[in-house]
């Protein structure tokens, strides 16, 4: 038993959480058979890989001199309605935290090809670099105060200051 | 052995003649080739190689650098993924030169020039740089960079007295006593030649800047963040050297208080050459108009002229090399620079303002029309960069045809109109790729539909001499990218962005391509259970998962894989998760 490793329960299955979440996904898990007695088997996939990696590093990052201990130590598994204890070592652990955590972030597979392809050309506009974007809100701003007159022709004053990028910048302190 | 027998020689050449022949052998892949032939030629090229790039900081290690470059003299060192410039990479991502200034500060005696590029740079950092360096420093570069402060600029000002360049472009600087590292360099240097803090938000009064002009008399390039063109009318009347000038900034007319039409005061000795002013409007545009038939370059991407306004100014400019505006110069402007600007080598044409309700000009849409025209005018182009609204093949077989000189074109097709003339575009982009043979970068970023499996195939056919590729939007299934993969034999980067590929095919596309030393992919089909991208694990590949922001997010999750000698990266934040070497 190693004293740096003390047991963890996680709720895998997310029994006490995300029940609204698991009902969804037990609909639409035709293909990959991933629920039994409408239990989202793999809910697994929705921890927080922020959360999962805090709860296995349960010490700050370990340095070059100092590798994680490779005897075994338990890593106790809720699965499937059933309960299991395995001496593995941090390594196996950690790579079964790993495929987790990739799970918890992909993309639900069984909603098909082509709604996704409309989903990730949505769901990824084109980036503007920074300076362009800044630029193209200064001339909306610019064109905005200067109301129905194009940019760059005489109109009445409207007895604004001057306000460059930077200081209004620091005003709306974004 | 050749020690042995005192011999200076190999393969009948003298050493001294090698030494004399390497010194003019500059290219990096002639260097890797000659440093590749045996151990002597290996050591004749680490003594005498002169300047490294390191496309990927996280590849290797500074010790490494030093073991086989110890007399290097110029270093680039690139960190944070391309992606950053336009946000897409986590603040904590990393790339932070310490490890690098430690090295290059402790060792490298020989080193006068240093560029860094999208990297983290704190003010302890540049303070152990100049420690070390400063009685050497001849050119630094921070270029995209974050974590230092002025009280840096100020330090290298007084310290480094040998300078003759400090770019900081679009860094983000943090301001402390204002810009009194301004007046430090002015007074401290006398050899600028090179000062560009263009696109940075750090402040620089005109008094400073007419100092900075006026002492350093060598100073060619100037490029400033932000400060009132009329009060820097009296600086360029100072300069006899400069060719270079980029920032400034126009004001609204209406705050300039009666000095409306003043522009003739304005003045720029007959040095310049390369001009660039932000918010520049159609009322201040005619203080150009005396220079233009010198300008050899032109950036008007900051500036709020119409498409008319672009063709009146661009008509006067028949040297122009380098050209860069927003798609707001449209089809007519682009006409206008095919007619007049036969010298034509780059153009850029970024994205302009998307919004509906139009702000921008109704004639300011770039599309196959505007394309065709500078591709039959410009045949001297080498790096075309363009935002279309509209896009045929014929345009595309157009530049396939003329633009025989191109090495590196990048095309963007935007969400403007539903409907696009002609999809897909696989003929196209076969003449476009068949016919420009020089080409060695190429993005083509489209739409869903505009690129079929086939089209993406004959990418992966034709691109033989392509190194860096980025590709969005393109393809239908995995078979694209699979067929693609089985070509681009010379493809080293490789950038993919929102398209449908699976994980699986990503990892096997990725073990395919023979040259791949660097990938980044976000918007990807990820497998159920999410151990498909394991497929490419192998040894020297590092591969990181940079998860999405939030969980309602998964498209933005990115992958980010490179070839790397040094090992798992020690310094991954929570965002970052290493799937190989594992932590």
């Amino acid at each position: 038993m190693s004293s740096r490793a003390p047991p963890v329960e996680l709720d895998f299955l997310g029994l006490h959480a995300n029940a609204a979440a698991t009902e969804h996904h037990g609909k639409s898990s035709a293909a990959s058979s991933s629920s039994i007695r409408g239990m989202e088997t793999s809910a697994i996939a929705r921890i927080d890989p922020q959360l999962l990696r805090r709860v296995v590093v349960a010490r700050p990052p370990v340095t070059a001199e100092e590798a994680p201990p490779a005897a075994p130590s338990p890593m106790t598994v809720f699965y499937n309605g059933s309960v299991a204890i395995f001496d593995i070592s941090h390594q196996k652990a950690e790579a079964i935290m790993r495929m987790a955590r990739e799970v918890t972030t992909a993309k639900r597979g069984d909603l098909g090809n082509t709604t996704l392809v409309a989903d990730s050309a949505k769901d990824i506009p084109l980036a503007r670099t920074k300076s362009l974007h800044q630029f193209l809100a200064k001339r909306k701003e610019r064109l905005t105060r200067m109301g129905p007159y194009q940019l760059g022709r005489p109109g009445t004053t409207s007895g604004s200051n001057i306000k460059s990028l930077r200081v209004k910048k620091e005003a709306e302190a974004a | 052995m050749s020690g042995h027998l005192g011999r200076a020689m190999s393969f009948g050449i003298p050493d001294l003649a090698l030494g004399l022949v390497l010194n003019y052998v500059d290219d990096p892949w002639d260097r890797d080739a000659i440093s590749l032939v045996c151990r002597h030629w290996n050591r004749f090229d680490a003594q005498s190689r002169k300047h490294v790039t390191i496309a990927m900081a996280y590849s290797t290690t500074p010790a490494r650098l030093l073991r086989r470059f110890p007399c290097l003299e110029s270093l680039k060192l690139k960190a944070k993924p391309r992606a950053a410039m336009f946000n897409l990479i986590p603040e904590d991502w990393g790339g932070s030169a310490t490890p690098w200034i430690r090295e290059l500060s402790a060792s490298f005696s020989c080193l006068k020039v240093l560029h860094l590029r999208r990297m983290i740079v704190s003010d302890d950092d540049i303070a152990v740089l100049v420690r070390a360096k400063a009685h050497m420093l001849v050119s630094l570069k921070l270029d995209r960079c974050s974590g230092f402060s002025t009280l840096s600029l100020a330090l290298i000002a007084r310290s480094c007295k040998k300078l003759d360049t400090l770019l900081l472009e679009e860094s983000t600087i943090a301001e402390k006593e204002n810009d009194e590292w301004l007046r430090e360099l002015a007074t401290s240097n006398s050899v600028l030649e090179t000062l560009n803090f263009f696109l940075t938000d750090i402040y620089a009064s005109p008094e400073y800047l007419a100092l900075l002009v006026r002492n350093c008399r060598r100073l060619k390039i100037l490029k400033i963040s932000e400060c009132s063109m009329p009060q820097l009318i009296d600086l360029f009347r100072t300069t006899e050297t400069l060719q270079e000038f980029a920032g400034g900034s126009f004001e609204d007319y209406l705050d300039q208080g009666g000095q409306s039409g003043n522009y003739n005061n304005y003045y720029f000795p007959p040095s310049i050459q390369r001009l660039s002013f932000n918010y520049m409007g159609t009322n201040e545009m005619q203080i150009l108009f005396p220079y233009c038939a010198a300008l050899k370059k032109l950036d008007l991407t900051f500036t709020f002229l119409t498409t008319e306004d672009h063709c009146q100014l661009v008509q006067r400019c028949p040297n122009l090399e380098v050209l860069e505006v927003r798609d707001v110069i449209g089809d007519r402007g682009l006409e206008v620079v095919a007619q007049t600007c036969k010298k034509l080598q780059r153009l850029r044409v970024e994205r302009g303002d998307d919004d509906q309700g139009g702000l921008e000009d109704e004639h300011g849409r770039v599309t196959h029309v505007g394309l065709r025209a500078v591709a039959e005018g410009c045949p001297d182009l080498q790096y075309w960069a363009v935002h279309v609204s509209d896009i045929t093949n014929a345009a595309l077989e157009a530049i396939g045809t003329y633009s025989k000189n191109l090495n590196d074109f990048r095309l963007v097709l935007l969400d403007r109109q539903p409907q696009i003339t002609e999809m897909p575009l696989d003929n196209g982009v076969r003449a476009l790729l068949s016919g420009c043979t020089k080409l060695q970068r190429f993005a083509f970023y489209v739409r869903p539909g505009a690129l079929s499996d086939v089209g993406l195939s004959y990418v992966g056919e034709l691109s033989k001499t392509i190194r860096y590729m980025l590709l969005g939007n393109v393809g239908s299934s995995d078979d694209g990218l699979l067929a693609f993969a089985r070509g681009c034999p010379s493809l080293q980067k490789l950038e993919l962005r929102s398209c449908c590929f699976s994980e699986r095919a990503i990892a096997l596309a990725a073990l395919q391509l023979k040259s791949l030393r660097y990938l980044w992919v976000q918007g990807y089909l990820a497998s159920p259970t999410g151990g498909e991208l394991m497929a490419m694990v192998r040894p020297f590949w590092n591969i990181e998962f940079i998860a999405a922001p939030s969980q309602s997010q998964p498209g933005q999750a990115q992958i980010l894989a490179y070839y790397s000698l040094a090992g798992a990266r020690t310094d991954l934040p929570p965002s970052v998760i290493p799937l190989h070497p594992s932590v």
